[in-house]
């Protein structure tokens, strides 16, 4: 328990401010709570006496309090004394609370975890109250000097506070009062090779801090002055502050400095916020009075607040409306990463409705059949001449056979056994059969024609099956099939947890409770200072370590000891109360929401797109059923025509032939 | 990156760039190398793993630590990586167990390789850092060669690429130590591991919101070293 100074202390007009509790320790001094009727402010009480520089500064920045300063600053309000007429020992501030540093808020991890809710839009706000903030200050003719990520606090609505007020910069006068601390990553290159900080500062150094958050906070906590550095040696960022090695700038290439892997560039930010931002991080901008002011800074921020627009596809994206397209989605998309949250779900799609959508796509069905049966010829008798020689051919044909049937009739009967006379006989067959005829020339003319038209068709039918078939409809749809398993697995382990969380809220509770409750309040008489350091060394600390386990593992206790400690344990067990209000706590969801909200979103986005692609492919499906028809019909009306064409030359046996032999070698193709 | 690590936990998984893209901020980084070898049984050991837990606890607890204080775990005897460099947040228990000898020499080889390739990661990723600190804790003398790691911690010193620091507990040999370690080695007050890590979460959070310079800013070992 922190010790409460029991002695009142003077504010100005000596009046008496009684302390309450210790609420922050800092390195000079402490901050306590008061106790009305003052409960508005806090004190700040330093440790040291403070030199007559010090004091004078804070009676002068008491003295110039205003209500603007004080909307913006935990500004001194009165000083403090320890008797009346005496030196200076701290002040009186308005207390400050539901407020928390700008890291948080720049930081992914932290904003996602505190300020949940936080969009890009949240972001521009707290800048452009960040420089709201500056620009009060500076028109006061104050100096902050030491700009950092812990004095700027930050609340829900963006709002925006300054603490730490009492190491600003004051003018009185031609007197000056220092700044005297500063940190390296927000202190401008001109003075960052300074010894110490015993030096006047500007409103320009200043706005080279503004400028820094200003960037953080619009690029996701990226220091501006951090990249990818090509040189050997380290590249410590005060020295690339130093050196002008603005990473995002568009001199950056001479700088020999890119920025980092999964950032965004100047482009999400529109072309007069990148301006300002090249000059307050170039050689130009140490110029004094050559940065954007805070002035600046709100008119331009102002500006962008108007021109932000929502993402189409995920609602919790804005973003800056002179794009053609959302930076984040693809930031997201390229690099894994969840920049921002949306609420209190680790989904941002409602799974029944997105799989509605789903089934809402009707399947195209099988393709239609096209098929050559189903186109009735129209059959051109052949020419006369053809006619004739076909005939002439037949009668040929049938002359060959008997000549051989007579043949072989003779040779069985070895009547005729002259070889001379079946060689001439064979000739003869020979010639009869293959005299080509007048409509030789014809036959080939159409045996061409048929094998161009098959080759046809079997092309247009392949692709009317591949492109008006459903087979990409059905295999999509089972790939979203299997994204909502996945989906549906990823939510019943989140809600598991969720339950888990619920189930574990009392004893949680209840561990809390007895770890706060130290050995050293163990009241058991027979624990010595010597039992309680073993039992110490033992790692045995707080009532929520008196387990029989724990305690058998001490040599030292005896059994009656170990009970005596047990029992201890369960009395403070009794005094515990279960506070059923207590939710689960919001450290714990965002633990969870954290684990979970990264592994459904690529799932999510997938079947977001999935059933996009779906509609796309049944629309495609559809419109190659219509626009294929015709041509995929016309092949199949020619290849049925030109086998009709062939017909008669079918008929003839060395068709017959042909078409046995084919029907061999090609099975089964061209069936459909 | 482990070869002969004999093990390495499970649920360990290496940081890939989308943490920097989450947490931009500079790195801090610290390496424990931790001697456990048989000596260290009872309750040395049993005093170490207690202040390393209230070590990453007081990281927890304070926001720009969490994100800036990169933590890595390396103990001897034999040599194994517990935990690469991460921030508090994933802290897990190291429990570790004093079992074999104490190969000084390959631990600070092993560590000194883990800082390289960590420093890489930071170059690639864009992501400032401050100069790493080392720290040796040991209760004995070295069992291995620890002349060429002694040479390759005067280099990393002068090269400015580390800061090396060795505490010596109970019977440590002192006189090696001052030979490993450019700067003076200091003897550990009985077992006050919790003392020397309080002080040093303190010494990480303070350095991790100065100036990522060169300065080395410890405060005086007090409250736990032998003077």
């Amino acid at each position: 328990m922190a010790s409460v100074p029991l002695r009142p202390f003077f504010d100005s007009t000596g009046t008496r401010i009684h302390l309450g509790r210790k609420i922050g320790s800092g390195g000079e001094g402490d901050v306590y709570e008061i106790v009305p009727p003052h409960g508005n402010s806090v004190a700040k009480i330093y440790h040291k006496p403070l030199d007559l520089q010090k004091q004078e500064k804070l009676l002068l920045m008491a003295r110039g309090c205003n209500e603007e300063l004080q909307s913006i600053s935990a500004w001194p309000t009165d000083v403090l004394h320890a008797r009346q007429g005496g030196p200076v020992i701290g002040f009186l501030m308005p207390k400050i609370s539901d407020y928390e540093p700008v890291h948080k808020v720049y930081g992914p991890t932290h904003r996602k975890e505190h300020f949940p809710h936080a969009d890009w839009r949240f972001l521009v706000r707290t800048s452009k109250n960040l420089a709201a903030a500056f620009f009060v200050l500076h028109k006061f003719g104050y100096v902050i000097g030491d700009v950092n990520e812990g004095n700027i606090l930050v609340n829900k609505t963006a709002c925006v506070r300054l603490i730490d007020c009492d190491s600003f910069q004051v003018r009185s006068g031609d007197r000056l009062y220092y700044c005297e601390v500063g940190v390296a990553q927000f202190t401008p290159p001109e003075i960052q090779n300074s010894k110490h900080f015993r030096m006047e500062r500007t409103p320009n150094h200043d706005n080279f801090g503004l400028s820094i958050l200003i960037f953080q906070l619009l690029f996701f906590g990226r220091h501006p002055y951090s990249g990818v550095y090509a040189g050997k040696e380290d590249m410590p960022i005060e020295k690339a502050i130093a050196e002008f090695r603005f990473a995002y700038g568009k001199n950056s290439p001479l700088k020999s400095i890119a920025p980092p892997p999964n950032s965004v560039g100047l482009s999400v930010v529109p072309g007069e916020v990148a301006a300002f931002f090249e000059r307050a991080f170039s050689e130009t901008g140490a110029q004094d009075g050559s940065r954007p002011s805070a002035g600046d800074w709100w008119n331009a921020l102002e500006a962008l607040e108007t021109r932000i627009r929502q993402c189409s596809a995920d609602s919790v994206h804005s973003y800056y409306s002179g794009l053609a397209a959302c930076p984040w989605c693809r930031l997201e998309e390229n690099s894994g990463l969840l920049l921002f949250l949306s609420a209190d779900q680790i989904s941002k799609i409602d799974l029944r409705r997105e799989w509605q959508k789903v089934e809402a796509i009707a399947s195209p069905g099988p393709v239609p059949q096209i098929s050559p049966g189903h186109f009735i010829p129209h059959r051109v008798a052949l020419a006369k001449d053809f006619e004739r020689s076909l005939d002439y051919r037949s009668i040929r044909q049938v002359a060959g056979m008997v000549i051989i049937a007579i043949c072989t009739v003779l040779a069985l009967g070895e009547i005729l056994t002259d070889y001379f006379i079946f060689l001439l006989a064979g000739i003869l067959v020979a010639v009869l059969f293959l005299y080509p005829g007048d409509a030789a020339e014809e036959k080939r003319r159409r045996r061409k024609a048929l094998d161009s038209a098959r080759y046809l068709w079997e092309l247009g039918n392949r692709k009317w099956t591949q492109e008006a078939g459903d087979t990409a409809f059905r295999a999509r749809q089972n790939q979203l099939r299997e994204l909502k398993w996945k989906y549906e697995s990823i939510d019943r382990e989140y809600r598991a947890g969720l339950l888990f969380l619920e189930r574990m809220r009392k004893e949680r509770q209840q561990r809390t409770f007895l770890e706060r409750c130290s050995i050293d309040t163990c009241t058991v008489p027979r624990l010595t200072p010597g039992l309680r350091d073993t039992l110490k060394y033992a790692g045995i600390r707080t009532a929520a370590d008196f387990t029989q386990d724990r305690l058998s593992g001490v040599p030292q206790l005896d059994n009656t000891l170990a009970n005596e400690l047990l029992a201890w344990r369960e009395k403070m067990e009794r005094n515990f109360l279960f506070d059923p209000s207590r939710g689960i706590e919001q450290s714990d969801l965002q633990t969870l929401i954290r684990k979970y909200q990264p592994q459904i979103k690529p799932v999510e986005r997938e079947l977001v797109q999935g059933t996009q692609a779906l509609r796309r492919i049944q629309e495609d499906i559809i419109k190659k059923r219509i626009t294929l028809r015709p041509a995929v019909e016309k092949r199949a009306r020619e290849l049925a025509q030109a086998e009709a064409d062939f017909e008669v030359f079918s008929r003839t046996p060395e068709e017959m032939i042909r078409r046995e032999i084919e029907g061999i070698i090609r099975p089964q193709k061209n069936r459909r | 990156m482990s070869d002969n690590t004999p093990y390495m936990l499970p649920d360990q998984q290496p940081l890939g760039a989308v943490t920097f893209a989450e947490n931009p901020e500079p790195r801090c980084p610290c390496l424990l190398l931790l001697d456990t070898s048989g000596s260290m049984a009872g309750q040395p050991i049993a005093e170490l793993n207690a202040g390393i837990r209230e070590f990453y606890n007081e990281l927890q607890n304070d926001s720009l630590a969490i994100k800036r204080v990169e933590v890595a775990l390396l103990s001897f005897g034999p040599v194994r990586i517990i935990s690469e460099f991460n921030t508090a947040e994933c802290f897990f228990d190291p429990e570790l167990e004093a079992v074999g000898d104490t190969p000084m020499g390959e631990a600070i080889r092993k560590g000194i390789e883990l800082i390289k390739t960590r420093k890489e990661q930071y170059r690639a990723n864009g992501i400032s850092f401050y100069r790493p600190w080392i720290f040796l804790i040991t209760d004995g003398a070295p069992t291995d060669n620890w002349q060429a790691a002694a040479a390759m911690v005067r280099e990393g010193e002068e090269a400015k690429s580390f800061a090396f620091f060795a505490i010596g507990v109970a019977k440590a040999d002192m006189k090696i130590l001052r030979q490993i370690s450019v700067r003076d080695p200091v003897k550990l007050q009985g077992l006050k591991f919790r003392e020397f890590f309080q002080w040093l979460s303190n010494s990480m959070k303070s350095a991790s919101r100065s100036n990522p310079g060169d300065r080395i800013q410890l405060a005086p070992p007090i409250g736990w070293s032998e003077i």
